[in-house]
């Protein structure tokens, strides 16, 4: 898969599915991997589009040590050919998604920067 | 509309009042004030539709047993260390696994507002360093 070029400096993105659990309502959308990111990050109109129900609530810390809390949801996550039943997420006003090391820790990940390509396995 | 009175330290609405006036121009505290407080619940994500804001009022009741029960919970190793479920204010289940408690107290009770939290001291912390997130 090739790095994105809508992120500069490019970014390793691809395209995922979100589903509403036990639901066939689902979208899709382009998540970037985000290996500093503990927890996988959601726009805030996908909480809207699924109407997910929030579970719980986390405190989240940015780069600056700034701290806020918020609430999270469990959605269902696939993307290629792998699917992730029930993750835990937050969700931010962004356009896209961040996968976090919650859901990358589970995969097998080769970054190629030099060719701006990337590999996902699940050995 | 509301119309609310505060209370705030002569020096810092001195300061605050020629920073409006030199970035803004005059009259536009108002402005700057509202300004402050859509940010500041936006950036709780509660600048939400109705259901959500109803999903959330229940989900924050839940919470509230949770926390009421938190410290017993503690002292209890079925539950220590381990994620619990709170619905009706009541623990209904508990697991190692949150994904797996999630799945079977909603299998169980309908995907509603369940509060599903782990069961330590502390509030859990997560950390998203990316410097866009700055404002979450």
């Amino acid at each position: 898969m090739n790095y994105s070029s809508e992120y500069s400096p490019p970014a390793p993105s691809l395209k995922i599915k979100l589903a509403r659990p036990f639901s066939d309502h689902s979208l899709e959308l382009q998540a970037k991997l985000d290996t500093g990111a503990d927890m996988t990050v959601i726009p805030q109109y996908v909480v809207s589009e699924l109407r997910l129900i929030p579970a719980s609530r986390v405190s989240v810390i940015s780069f600056d040590g700034h701290k806020v809390w918020r609430y999270t949801y469990f959605v269902n996550l696939s993307l290629n050919d792998f699917e992730y039943k029930m993750v835990e997420v937050i969700s931010a006003q962004r356009h896209d998604a961040l996968l976090g090391r919650d859901i990358l820790n589970r995969l097998k990940i080769a970054l190629n920067g030099k060719t701006l390509s990337f590999s996902l396995l699940d050995p | 509309m509301v119309k609310t009175t505060i209370e705030v330290d002569d020096e810092l609405w001195k300061r605050f009042s020629l920073l409006v006036l030199r970035e803004k121009g005059e009259r536009k505290k108002n402005e700057v004030i509202v300004k402050i407080l859509k940010d500041y619940v936006e950036q709780r994500g509660l600048l939400v539709e109705e259901q959500q804001l109803e999903y959330i009022l229940r989900i924050e009741e839940e919470r509230e047993a949770f926390l009421k029960m938190r410290n017993e919970l503690i002292r209890n190793p079925v539950y220590n260390r381990k994620y619990v479920a709170v619905f009706k204010g009541k623990v209904v289940g508990y697991d190692e696994e949150k994904e797996r408690l999630a799945e079977t107290v909603y299998k169980k009770y309908g995907y509603v507002p369940i509060y599903i939290d782990k069961v330590t001291p502390g509030e859990r912390q997560v950390e998203i360093p990316s410097p866009e997130l700055a404002t979450l």
